[in-house]
């Protein structure tokens, strides 16, 4: 056995761990995401407050007309150092990195006062951005209370930096300057890295216990049992031919055990049913070759050596049956009773098959029998059915039979037809035509029945054609039958032709008409040709 | 094919309908099995029997035998083509056709 497909199937071991492993990744994600937005949401709240109160404080205090001077003129007093030292101890008391006051303009603004420094009255910075945009929120706004949202929550490279801001306003009340407070959280990025890093570290290291628990678990209740199936399978599979049955003997007391039991089951079952199986074919077989023997049997029982009588120059003969099943009913016979005197015989038994075979098989040789005895037609049919009807079965067993016996020298017969099909004669300058009369009835019928027999004569060139009703009855895929009229058309398309021929056209033409349609019936024929005495039948099939 | 009986006492007419062949003769010979106890006359309506293979006739006989113990059994208003069917192949010798 190749192992090449095995490998390319994933083991159920490998699937669990692997899924283990990524369920976990899938929790550790979502663990680390919701530690920094906690991390960064908790930044900014702890700061909020400070921010507030410090710019609030710083604006309240500031006197925003002197402010203006001070922006306009670029020169200091005492009111001015007196809002820087302010401011510095505003800046250390709320530990904040920044605080500064400006005045914003279109693309930069100008500082006036800087906690960290006394010379920042009139530097110029750039005031651009989310920068800008949220500051002159402020300072647009009339009033002062400031939402949470519109604080500048900026990134700096690695450190996030909270600014808040509160505007200045004038005696009349318009805003003139900014306060603005700074936070920076320092190295945030790196801190949250390394959080995150170590909350995978514990998680794994406390997962990597239960993760072996779970698998060990897993294998001994479902992999191990799996496995054992699964051998147990292959060599149920390996081995259908053997009496013992195979058991994976699993007793986990779940599904698995129930799947288990349920192979079990279908194992014994299997077994059985393979065992029946072989019995039924082997006889199946027996009963086939039988049935092939039989069939040769009863071929061997019908002449089949054409020419049949080859030193005979006065007639030409050829007969043929096709049973629809491999034994039939039908059979013909044609034998010399004594130098000049040829009989010839068609008949079909009721029903098909084997029933019709065996009963056939008696009636032929009674019938040949009595013939060969020297009885005529009429006597002939006599004797078989009292002799058949003796033993026969119910319902009752019949044979229609057509039976003649010629005079070769003469051309003149007796003939007698018990039930069967009408004969087809053609005379030598004629067509071929039914010949039409009233039948006696089957043979194996009724006991002690009289049989009517007929003279007939033959003239030179004449032919004979007689068969069996599967000719006549035979049908098409729409159930049309074949007919006696389709018949004659055939016999008369070609109606020179030597018995061998003859027997040809119609089989052909029988074919033709039923196409796809299942040979239904035992089809038997048998065509004559009478050349008198002085014939020469060179042309004999 | 249909079959349509219709008793009177002990008599039984049998009306066959459509075609009496290999395929439907079995059908007959299970009716006549059951029901013919103790009829004495057996009559077959063939007016609308358009064929008759040799297993009707086989059939037909089967129930002429029983009949011939305990009565009689006629086959009446067949049509041309099936009366002609019953001469020539001898039937009408051991079944009454009229």
């Amino acid at each position: 056995m190749s192992n090449a497909p095995k490998k390319k199937r994933k083991k159920l071991t490998t699937k669990a761990i692997l899924g283990l492993i990524f369920v976990l990744a899938f929790i550790v994600v979502f663990v680390c995401i919701g530690i920094t937005w906690r991390y960064v949401d908790d930044f900014d709240d702890s700061h909020y407050g400070t921010a507030f109160t410090l710019t609030h404080t710083a604006s309240e205090y500031i006197d925003g007309d002197k402010l203006v001077a001070y922006y306009e003129n670029g020169e200091t007093d005492e009111y001015y150092r007196h809002v820087q030292g302010f401011l510095k101890l505003l800046q250390s008391e709320g530990k904040l990195d920044r605080l500064y006051v400006f005045v914003p303009s279109e693309n930069d603004f100008v500082t006036v006062w800087d906690a960290d420094s006394e010379s920042a009255l009139g530097v110029r910075q750039p005031f651009v951005g989310e920068f800008k945009e949220c500051a002159m929120r402020f300072y647009s706004a009339q009033s002062d209370n400031a939402e949470r949202d519109g604080y500048f929550n900026g990134r700096n490279a690695n450190k996030l930096v909270v600014t808040s801001f509160a505007p200045i306003q004038d005696k009349n009340g318009k805003p003139v300057a900014l306060v603005a407070a700074e936070f920076e959280g320092q190295d945030i990025i790196l801190k949250i890295v390394e959080f995150n890093l170590a909350t995978l570290g514990i998680v794994l290291v406390s997962s990597i216990i239960p993760i072996i628990l779970f698998y060990r678990k897993t294998k001994k209740g479902v992999l191990l049992p799996i496995k054992r199936l699964n051998s147990a399978a292959k060599q149920m599979v390996g081995d259908l031919e053997s009496e013992k049955s195979v058991s994976p003997d699993i007793h986990t007391g779940d599904e698995i055990e129930e799947l288990s039991d349920s192979f079990e089951q279908m194992n014994v079952e299997l077994r059985d049913y393979i065992k029946r199986l072989r019995l039924a074919t082997a006889e199946k077989e027996r009963i086939g070759a039988e049935l092939n023997m039989a069939k040769d049997i009863q071929e061997a029982q019908l002449p089949s050596d054409f020419p049949a009588f080859p030193d005979r120059k006065e007639f030409d003969i050829y007969a043929s049956m096709n049973p629809a099943k491999e034994v039939g009913g039908d059979f013909y016979d044609f034998f010399f009773v004594d130098d000049d005197h040829l009989a010839m015989v068609i008949a079909d038994v009721s029903g098909k098959g084997i029933p019709a075979s065996l009963f056939m098989m008696i009636a032929k040789i009674l019938l040949k029998n009595r013939l060969k005895a020297g009885d005529s037609p009429c006597a002939a049919l006599e004797r078989v059915n009292n002799q058949l009807i003796e033993n026969n079965i119910k319902p009752k067993q019949f044979v229609t039979v057509w039976l003649a016996v010629l005079e070769v020298s003469s051309g003149k017969g007796k003939a007698a037809n018990a039930g069967h099909e009408h004969p087809v004669l053609k005379r030598a300058d004629g067509h071929y035509e039914l010949v039409e009369y009233r039948h006696a009835p089957p043979v194996s019928l009724v006991k002690r029945m009289k049989f009517r027999e007929h003279d007939f004569e033959l003239r030179p060139g004449d032919r004979l054609f007689v068969y069996t009703d599967g000719v006549a009855e035979a049908m098409n895929v729409e159930r049309e039958l074949f007919g006696t009229d389709r018949l004659l058309t055939i016999l008369n398309s070609d109606p020179n032709a030597v018995p061998r021929q003859v027997l040809e056209n119609v089989r052909n033409g029988i074919d033709a008409f039923v196409g796809e349609a299942e040979q239904f019936d035992d089809i038997t024929m048998l065509s004559f040709a009478y050349y008198g005495s002085d014939g020469d039948n060179t042309d004999r099939s | 094919m249909t079959i349509t009986k219709t008793q009177e006492g002990a008599k039984l007419t049998v009306a066959i309908e459509g075609e009496l062949n290999t395929n439907t003769a079995p059908e007959l010979e299970k009716e006549f099995e059951t029901c013919l106890d103790g009829i004495t006359s057996l009559v077959i309506d063939a007016q609308k029997l358009d064929y008759i293979s040799s297993a009707g006739l086989r059939a037909l006989f089967g129930a002429a035998e029983v009949m011939q113990e305990n009565g009689e059994m006629c086959v009446i208003n067949a049509n041309e083509d099936v009366k002609n069917i019953f001469e020539v192949t001898g039937f009408v010798d051991i079944i009454d056709v009229k």
